[in-house]
C-alpha cells in the first residue's frame, strides 16, 4: 500500500540572480497511515518551508524547483491553479501561533463549521453539529459554549485545540503540524501532544510534526528526520536516532537540550552559527561547526547513506560518533 | 534518556472567561461617538422634519420683506427675494445630506471590494487596479469632480456620477493595504489550506478584518463629499436653483456680505455642525471598532 505521504527530492528556492539560494534541497520523506514523522532542526533550516511546499502554500518569493509530493499514491501539484483543490480532504495544516491562527472577528464554532459546510457540502445544521463533534474530539471543554466564543475569549491551549479542530474539519488523511506547541507552556504542550497522539491512533491520521524540540519528537513521533541547511542530515526511527545519533549535528541538538534524568548535566551549545544562506560552505555544510570534521569533509559532497536498518546519515564519520558520544 | 514527561498530566486548560462588552455598550461608553451621533442626529432630524417645523416654503418669495434681519416672523431673517432663511437652511439640509450620504455608498462598496481583491490576489488584478488608482489620485479631488460634473452636466445626477468615478480610489488603496497584511496571517493561510474558495476567504475572512478602517473613513468622506457638493453649488455646478442648497445659499448671499452678513454665514453653520458631528463619530468608531 502506498504511504500516506511521500515526498521525493523536493527542492525550494528563494530569490533571484545573486540573491538566489536553496532553502530546501533534495528532501525525501515518507509517512505511513497512522505514522508520525518528526522534522527537527534549528530556525532557518528549511523545515517549515518543506511543510509549506507540501501544503502548496509557499510564501511569496519562494518556488518549488524540483521534486514530487504524493498523498496516498496520488500526485499533488506543487504550484498552479490546482494546488488547493488537490489537497482538499487530503492534507491539512496546524499552525504555530494560536493568537494569529484564528479569525478574530468570527465565532470559533463558525470557523470550524466552515469547511464542512463549503468543502464537504454539509447542510448548515449538520455542519454545526460536525463542528461541535470536532471540538469535543479535540478536547475543547463545553464545546456548545466555546463554539459561541470569539478567539480572544479562549486560552492559548483551547485556541490551539480549536485550530486542530479546524484542520481536521476538512477530513484530511495527513496533518502537517508547524510547531503547534512552541507557543504554549509546558503543561498545555503535553496535552496537545497527547491529543495529537490520540487522533493519530483513533483516526489513522498521518502526522508530520515540525519542531525544534527533540523532546516533543520523542513523545509523539515514531520516525525522525533531522534537517540542517535545507537538507536532511539524518533520518531513522526516533528511539534509535535519539539513543545513538548518526550525525554530529543530531548529537549537538541532543546535548543542547535539558535532560530531565540528569539535571546536573549542563546543556552544551553547538559552536558557531548557521552559515549565511548565500554562502554555503563547500562539502558538508555542517563541517565548519563540527568537531569531527577532517579535511575531507570540506571537499566531499556528502549524501545520505544507509548506516543501519532503516537509518540513513549524511556524515562521513558516523562510526566515530559512537565513541565520541560515550567519551563526551 | 527521558526528555519530557507527558504521562500523568490531565489538567483541563484554564479557559479565560474575559468577555468583551457587547458592541452597543462599548459604543455608549465612547463620549466622542455619542456626542457626534447627537449632533448628526439633530441636524438630520431638523432637516427631515423641515416641512413640519417651518412656516414658509423654501421658495416662497416675499418681495416686500427682502433682506430683513432675524425677527419673530423670520427667525433667521430673509434673503434678497424675501425667502425665509431658516426654512431654506432646513430644506437645503434635506438635499445636501441625502446626496452626501448616498454618494459615498458606491465608492465605499466598490472601492473596498476591489481593494481587498487587489491585495489578496496580487498579480494582474493588483497592477491594473493600483495603476488606475494612481492615475485618478494624481489629480486633486475637487479639480476632477468639478471637471467631471462640468462634462456630465450640473445637477444631482452629475454629482453622483462624478463622486462614484473618483472617490472609490481612496477606499481601494486603504483596503488593499489592509488585505496585504491580513492575507499573510495564519488564519487566512489556514482557511486557504482547508480548501475554502477564494470568494469565501475574501468575504468571510479578509473583508470583516479590513472593513473597520473603511467604515471610519466613510464618516470623514461624507464630510468631504458634502463640502464638494457645497463647493459645486457655490460654483453653480451643483444642485440647481430653485432647490435650496447650502452652497448656493452662501454663494447667493455673498454680494450682501457687508450689509447682510447672516444670509451667507447661516448656511455655513449646519455644514460646520455636520462636519464636526461626523468627525466625532469617526473618532469614536475608531476606538469602538478596534479589534480586541
Amino acid at each position: 500500500m502506498a504511504p500516506a505521504l511521500e515526498v521525493t527530492e523536493l527542492a525550494v528556492e528563494f530569490g533571484d540572480g545573486a540573491g538566489r539560494f536553496r532553502a530546501v534541497d533534495d528532501v525525501s520523506l515518507s509517512v505511513a497511515d497512522g505514522g508520525a514523522l518528526g522534522l527537527v532542526g534549528e530556525s532557518g533550516c528549511g523545515k517549515s518551508i518543506t511543510l509549506r511546499a507540501v501544503m502548496g502554500l509557499l510564501p511569496t518569493g519562494a518556488r518549488v524547483v524540483g521534486g514530487r509530493v504524493l498523498a496516498g499514491g496520488t500526485e499533488l501539484p506543487l504550484a498552479g491553479s490546482g494546488v488547493r483543490a488537490a489537497r482538499r480532504r487530503r492534507v491539512a495544516m496546524v499552525f504555530q501561533d494560536p493568537s494569529s491562527g484564528l479569525n478574530p472577528v468570527m465565532r470559533v464554532g463558525a470557523q470550524v463549521a466552515e469547511a464542512p459546510r463549503s468543502v464537504l457540502g454539509l447542510s448548515r445544521r449538520r455542519a454545526r453539529a460536525r463542528a461541535l463533534e470536532l471540538l469535543a474530539m479535540c478536547g475543547v471543554p463545553d464545546p456548545e459554549r466555546r463554539a459561541r466564543a470569539y478567539p480572544h475569549q479562549l486560552s492559548g491551549g483551547t485556541r490551539q485545540r480549536v485550530m486542530i479542530a479546524i484542520a481536521l474539519s476538512s477530513d484530511p488523511r495527513i496533518l502537517l503540524c508547524d510547531e503547534p506547541t512552541t507557543a504554549l507552556d509546558v503543561t498545555i504542550q503535553a496535552q496537545i501532544l497527547r491529543l495529537l497522539h490520540d487522533l493519530r491512533e483513533r483516526m489513522g491520521l498521518a502526522i508530520v510534526f515540525v519542531t525544534h524540540s527533540l523532546a516533543v519528537v520523542g513523545e509523539l513521533c515514531d520516525s525522525l528526520a533531522v534537517m540542517y541547511a535545507g537538507r536532511i542530515v539524518e533520518i531513522g526511527a526516533t528511539r534509535q536516532v535519539l539513543d545513538r545519533p548518526g550525525h554530529p549535528y543530531t548529537l549537538g541538538l541532543l546535548r543542547s537540550a535539558v535532560d530531565l534524568d540528569s539535571p546536573v548535566a549542563e546543556p552544551v551549545s553547538i559552536p558557531g552559527l548557521l552559515h549565511d544562506p548565500l554562502h554555503r560552505p563547500s562539502g558538508c555544510p555542517f563541517h565548519p561547526r563540527c568537531w569531527l570534521a577532517g579535511p575531507e569533509c570540506s571537499v566531499t559532497d556528502v549524501q545520505l547513506e544507509a548506516i543501519g536498518a532503516g537509518r540513513r546519515s549524511a556524515c562521513l564519520h558516523h562510526e566515530r560518533l559512537g565513541e565520541a558520544a560515550s567519551r563526551g | 534518556m527521558r526528555l519530557l514527561a507527558v504521562s500523568g498530566l490531565d489538567v483541563q486548560p484554564d479557559v479565560a472567561a474575559g468577555r468583551r462588552r457587547p458592541f452597543v455598550r462599548r459604543a455608549f461608553s465612547s463620549r466622542s461617538l455619542l456626542a457626534g451621533l447627537c449632533i448628526v442626529a439633530s441636524v438630520t432630524t431638523l432637516a427631515a422634519l423641515a416641512p413640519v417645523i417651518v412656516r414658509y416654503g423654501p421658495n416662497q418669495q416675499n418681495p416686500f420683506h427682502g433682506m430683513e434681519g432675524p425677527s419673530a416672523a423670520h427667525w433667521l431673517g430673509t434673503d434678497e427675494l424675501g425667502r425665509d432663511v431658516w426654512s431654506r437652511v432646513l430644506y437645503a439640509g434635506r438635499t445636501d445630506l441625502v446626496v452626501g450620504f448616498l454618494a459615498v455608498l458606491f465608492p465605499f462598496g466598490f472601492g473596498t471590494l476591489l481593494g481587498i481583491a487587489a491585495g489578496y490576489f496580487g498579480g494582474v488584478v493588483e497592477t491594473v487596479t493600483m495603476r488606475l488608482v494612481d492615475v485618478i489620485i494624481a489629480f486633486p479631488f475637487y479639480v476632477l469632480v468639478v471637471a467631471l460634473v462640468f462634462i456630465i452636466g450640473p445637477g444631482i445626477r452629475g454629482i453622483y456620477i462624478a463622486i462614484a468615478l473618483t472617490d472609490w480610489v481612496v477606499y481601494a488603496r486603504m483596503a488593499r493595504t489592509q488585505a496585504l497584511v491580513v492575507r499573510e496571517l495564519d488564519w487566512v493561510t489556514a482557511a486557504r489550506s482547508g480548501g475554502l474558495s477564494h470568494a469565501r476567504v475574501l468575504w468571510r475572512h479578509i473583508l470583516p478584518n479590513t472593513i473597520s478602517q473603511a467604515i471610519v473613513y466613510v464618516m470623514s468622506d461624507i464630510v468631504y463629499v458634502l463640502l464638494a457638493v457645497v463647493t459645486l453649488g457655490y460654483l453653480g455646478l451643483g444642485i440647481q436653483p430653485p432647490t435650496p442648497d447650502w452652497g448656493s445659499m452662501i454663494s447667493d448671499g455673498q454680494s450682501f456680505l457687508s450689509t447682510n452678513l447672516w444670509i451667507s454665514t447661516i448656511p455655513g453653520i449646519p455644514i460646520v455642525l455636520t462636519g464636526l458631528g461626523l468627525s466625532l463619530v469617526a473618532d469614536g468608531l475608531t476606538d469602538v471598532l478596534r479589534p480586541p
